[in-house]
């Protein structure tokens, strides 16, 4: 069998290798989460429709966070606090596998990670997917919840993982959820267009006699310091843009442009001479420019290029990256999951307050004014600087022992005991 | 014992060498020789031969790591037995190989085509390059030719994934040993 020699060449790799997997490898994957986070969405959960609402926003717009806190938050969450809290559930579909890892919750938040992998081909960098997250009729409470793509950064090429924090309330906790998304983006141009132009021909026409000005070493200031000979060629560049001078000496290509001075657009950076036969973009050696009193821009570029790659050059408009659709599809996991993290109850001051803590969030019930801020202490001083706060739903940025916490200012005013 | 103890017991032939590594390696080679026969006594006679090439063979060699020594051996003899057993039985494949032969470019007589070091050095490299998961679902299968549940339960994940894996790393294998030019 053809095989058989691949099997006896097996049978010859270094023994290293063979000791390394008598174990198996730590699940770096799942745990190391200190990453990227992409953009975030807030979820709006409504009565009866399950409609939701999303808008684009980070967590440091929302909280006034630096985004890398909150994703050392969650590695630490997740890291000291196994096991998982549900059974990994898998949705498996041509070519793809989309998991849920694990979840994580208490009575009033949950944080849910999921695993997407991909087997028809390389997942592309930067590519994000914003799952939804239901909980049926039960989505009950017009309360946030939170989104954040987030990939691990021992990412496989073909593995994309994230994670989503959620608000769960009582009534989540006594559905079913589901875990949805129906495409996966990707960074990718849009709105690019090229422009045909005949530098030779500019070459030809230019009026440039070698030697007489030095354009090559004040080629900045050429338009400038010549402007009494300065001749329009109005070779088409781009746009409203035209080439009135080109000089190729040794390898170098320098192209005078003019423009209507004063439109308001932004040029620099967003035309590229390119190459059409290689599709790539010219190294921009120099920029030189000036605007004159007729109104117009002029700029001096210099480049370096082959003459026999000349007929080929043209101009192009790059395009904004935005995010585009890489993949189409609908997965959706439908997972259940139990509260695992027991709240304490902490003594107030008043007693028709009630404030419920876990390691990872606290609710507070009873007649309270609307809340202007709130800070809260621990023991030894240290305050916790909440990654949301609602007096319902206060999540913390990391684990702590609820048992720590020795204040609570609401409005200036102590809570506890 | 220590395996340093043990090699010296094979150098002054003492026959305490087989049943020191025996009592040792047991459990370890037998994992190989189950995964491959599938049948107790014949792991049994597996293990027993491996033992004694182990005691034809140190010294002169000197292992550098006894356990994968014993498990080359074991892996060596479970695969001969393995055909001497289904000779007759031309549906019997022992899967990890049938799965490799997917790896293999060309018709059915490709066996010689390939340089055996040059292949072992390569595909070292392959390994080497793979993400720790992958690595260890690979080598699970096909240096110790542990079935599919067995590395999902392993490894934490469920068996589609171990079989994507897999699956995935033969096309890749077969594409790269084409391009290097292995088997002609």
């Amino acid at each position: 069998m053809k095989g058989e020699i691949l099997w006896k060449a097996m049978g010859e790799i270094a023994e290293d290798l063979v000791i390394w997997a008598e174990n198996p490898p730590r699940q770096n994957k799942r745990k190391n989460f200190a990453v990227i986070l992409a953009a975030a969405i807030i979820m709006l959960l409504s009565v009866g429709t399950v409609a939701a609402m999303r808008f684009n926003i980070s967590f440091a717009d929302l909280f006034g966070f630096a985004e890398a806190e909150i994703i050392e938050v969650d590695k630490q969450i997740i890291e000291e606090n196994t096991p998982v809290e549900v059974v990994p559930e898998t949705e498996e579909k041509t070519g793809s596998e989309f998991t849920v890892i694990s979840a994580l919750a208490d009575e009033r938040i949950m944080y849910l990670l999921w695993q997407f992998d991909y087997y028809d081909g390389e997942i592309p960098e930067g590519a994000q997917i914003m799952p939804w997250l239901s909980f049926g009729e039960s989505s009950v409470d017009t309360k946030i919840g939170y989104y954040g793509g987030m990939v691990d950064e021992n990412r496989d090429e073909d593995t994309l993982v994230g994670y989503m924090i959620a608000e769960w309330n009582g009534e989540m906790q006594a559905e079913s959820g589901s875990i949805s998304f129906s495409e996966i983006t990707a960074p990718g141009e849009q709105g690019s267009k090229i422009y045909e132009t005949d530098i030779l021909s500019a070459i030809e026409q230019s009026e440039y006699i070698e030697g007489e000005y030095e354009i090559y070493n004040y080629s900045g200031k050429w338009p400038y310091k010549y402007y009494a000979e300065y001749q329009w060629l109005d070779i088409p560049a781009y746009e409203d843009t035209y080439i009135d001078l080109a000089v190729y000496e040794d390898g170098k290509l320098i192209l005078v442009t003019r423009t209507p001075w004063g439109d308001g657009v932004e040029r620099r950076g967003t035309f590229e001479l390119i190459n059409k036969k290689t599709g790539k973009a010219l190294e921009l050696i120099s920029r030189h420019g000036f605007k004159d009193k007729n109104r117009f821009d002029f700029f001096s570029v210099l480049y370096e290029v082959d003459y026999e790659d000349i007929e080929n050059l043209c101009f192009r408009r790059k395009g904004e990256i935005v995010q585009k659709n890489w993949l189409s599809g609908d997965w959706k996991i439908d997972f259940k999951a139990e509260p695992k993290m027991e709240d304490i109850i902490l003594e107030t001051a008043d007693e028709n307050i009630e404030i419920r803590c876990s390691k990872i969030s606290m609710g507070i019930s009873g007649k309270l004014p609307e809340m202007e801020y709130m800070q809260i202490f621990l023991a030894d001083g240290t305050e916790i600087s909440c990654v949301s706060a609602t007096p319902e739903r206060v999540i913390f940025p990391k684990p702590i022992n609820p048992k720590e916490i020795a204040s609570i200012i609401y409005n200036g005013a102590e809570l506890l005991a | 014992m220590e395996d340093s103890k043990i090699i010296e017991l094979y150098f002054k032939r003492s026959e305490a060498a087989i049943s020191e590594t025996s009592e040792k390696y047991s459990p370890y080679c037998s994992v190989i020789a189950k995964n491959i026969l599938h049948n107790e006594l014949d792991e049994e006679e597996c293990l027993s031969d491996t033992w004694l090439c182990a005691w034809n063979n140190i010294p002169p060699t000197v292992p550098n790591c006894l356990r994968v020594f014993l498990g080359k051996i074991t892996r060596n003899i479970s695969l001969n037995l393995f055909r001497k057993k289904n000779t007759a039985k031309r549906s019997a494949v022992f899967e990890p190989i049938d799965e490799l032969s997917e790896c293999v470019p060309g018709g059915e007589t490709v066996e010689e085509a390939a340089d055996a070091k040059a292949l072992a050095e390569y595909l070292d490299g392959f390994i080497r390059s793979l993400p720790a998961e992958k690595r260890f679902v690979f080598i699970r299968r096909y240096w110790y030719g542990d079935g599919i549940s067995d590395i999902a339960e392993k490894a934490k994940v469920n068996e589609t994934r171990v079989k994507n894996i897999l699956s995935r790393l033969r096309k890749k294998l077969r594409e790269e040993l084409e391009k290097e030019g292995f088997f002609g």
